[in-house]
């Protein structure tokens, strides 16, 4: 069975910036097993997401879908972005970030991208409009859905507006694991070395229930059927 | 019946009003045929903006037009001030980069600071952000939503050889852009002269009553006013920017 995966960084592969610890994320546990293509890519957008699916989805036998938070930018066609990899300029706080990072840099290279910076952070102070954000969410998902009825979507965060989407998401198991450890429940340090933001134990929770999910088992994801991380946080460089 | 109309300038029955001097299709419609419209149009709004007040409001109505904007369009959120006061001037849809300049350089006195700021943002946007491909999914995707919603709206666009070729028809028979039409301020009703606003609102009962809405209209449908006509209701602005 050939499986397609497309979404965020509750999917994505290990990133290059990140040093490989040897954990395995439920993606690879399903590699194991299937003939799996991972296009999923950190902080992207579902916009991003719905265009690979759109180009890509046909020759594959499942598709596995996480959609990730309404309102995230994808910069695509500036050839400089793309070099550097900055194309998925998510968030004010990753953009605030990038600005900061290129700011006082005198090449061109670095100039345009803290100009793109900074529009983007001008973008999400006066124009962002999250009921917008969250109207076309839907649309595009419920778009890819009549493309393929037989999509498999897994939600990674909730989505308040919508009663549906009251339902447990991926974010839940994260989450529940910093709760655990008492770290702020956004931890977001690039440090964290836990896969797809979930403990190795989760992960291979994860991989089990998304096979029952690849036999025709209705998405749905209970927080009782994951466990609270053996390890502790150091394991995962979390401080 | 109860009728609404959802849409950009080209359903917008108030803007040119005192210097136009005539009726827009709208009030026509209204007039001849559905005395209970209301209309929701508003010049420059983007699509979003329609859909947004589509959604709230389609339940209230018998019949719906919804005339397709150009996509590419922004609407700064509602919680940004945005206006020193309540006039009847939308600089808060910004429809281009120009349409932006032009708010900064003719009418900064009327905006507030963070109307100032979003304005500027919105240049940015267009600068480093935009993606038209982007947008033009998202339209589509709005109409075709529209359509699921409400199987029978009139669905009128304004692009390819809809409403903005006849306004372009009145300049030009071939209802391509005249090239030089940037320079003008359109003082037009709806865009359209007295005559072709009569026309269309034929039209549109038409539409309303079953009649399919052609995907190209015919230009031959509507007339061409005369230069005099034309060269009253088309101002040339000097601080009007190219796009």
């Amino acid at each position: 069975m050939k499986i397609a995966i497309f979404g965020d960084s509750f999917a994505a592969p290990l990133h290059d910036s990140k040093t490989d610890v040897g954990l395995k994320s439920w993606v690879d546990y399903l590699s194991e097993k299937y003939d799996i293509t991972n296009y999923a890519v950190e902080g992207s957008s579902l916009y991003y997401s719905v265009s690979q699916f759109m180009t890509f989805n046909y020759p594959y036998d499942k598709i596995i879908f996480v959609t990730t938070s309404p309102g995230r930018l994808y910069l695509s066609g500036n050839t400089i972005l793309e070099k550097h990899r900055h194309t998925h300029l998510s968030s004010l706080s990753y953009a605030e970030f990038i600005y900061n990072e290129n700011k006082n840099k005198t090449d061109p290279e670095s100039i345009e991208i803290t100009k793109t910076a900074q529009a983007v952070i001008q973008y999400f102070t006066y124009i962002q409009r999250t009921a917008y954000d969250k109207f076309i969410h839907d649309l595009q998902i419920e778009h890819i859905k009549k493309i393929r009825p037989d999509i498999i979507i897994i939600p990674a965060f909730r989505i308040h507006h919508h009663v549906k989407s009251l339902s447990p998401c991926l974010y839940d198991i994260t989450e529940m694991e910093n709760t655990h450890w008492g770290i702020p429940l956004n931890y977001g340090s690039p440090d964290d070395s836990r896969r797809c933001h979930m403990s190795k134990e989760n992960n291979l929770i994860l991989a089990g229930i998304a096979e029952r999910w690849l036999q025709g088992e209705p998405v749905n994801i209970n927080i009782n059927d994951f466990v609270i991380p053996a390890d502790d946080k150091s394991f995962y460089n979390i401080k | 019946m109860k009728v609404a109309v959802f849409g950009d300038s080209f359903a917008d029955e108030r803007i040119n009003k005192r210097e136009a001097g005539y009726k827009s299709w709208v009030e026509l419609l209204r007039e001849k045929y559905y005395p209970d419209l209301t209309c929701y149009g508003e010049a420059g709004s983007s699509m979003y903006f329609s859909y947004d007040l589509f959604l709230e409001n389609h339940e209230k109505y018998d019949k719906i037009i919804f005339i397709m904007t150009t996509p590419g369009r922004l609407t700064i959120p509602k919680y940004i001030p945005f206006q020193r006061s309540n006039i009847n001037c939308y600089m808060y849809h910004i429809n281009s980069i120009q349409t932006a300049q032009e708010h900064l350089v003719n009418n900064a006195f009327l905006m507030t600071e963070p109307g100032t700021q979003a304005t500027k943002a919105a240049i940015e946007y267009y600068k480093f952000l935009y993606d038209p491909v982007f947008d033009r999914r998202l339209h589509l995707l709005m109409k075709e939503h529209i359509l699921e919603i409400r199987r029978d709206t009139v669905m009128v666009d304004t692009l390819g050889q809809g409403l903005s070729a006849i306004s372009y028809y009145e300049f030009d028979s071939s209802g391509s852009r005249p090239a030089e039409m940037w320079k003008y301020r359109d003082r037009r009703m709806c865009h359209f002269s007295p005559r072709n606003n009569e026309i269309l609102a034929d039209k549109m009962f038409e539409w309303c009553n079953g009649t399919p809405v052609p995907s190209k209209l015919d230009l031959n449908d509507f007339e061409v006013p005369s230069k005099e006509e034309l060269e009253r209701l088309l101002v040339h602005d000097k601080n009007k920017i190219n796009d």
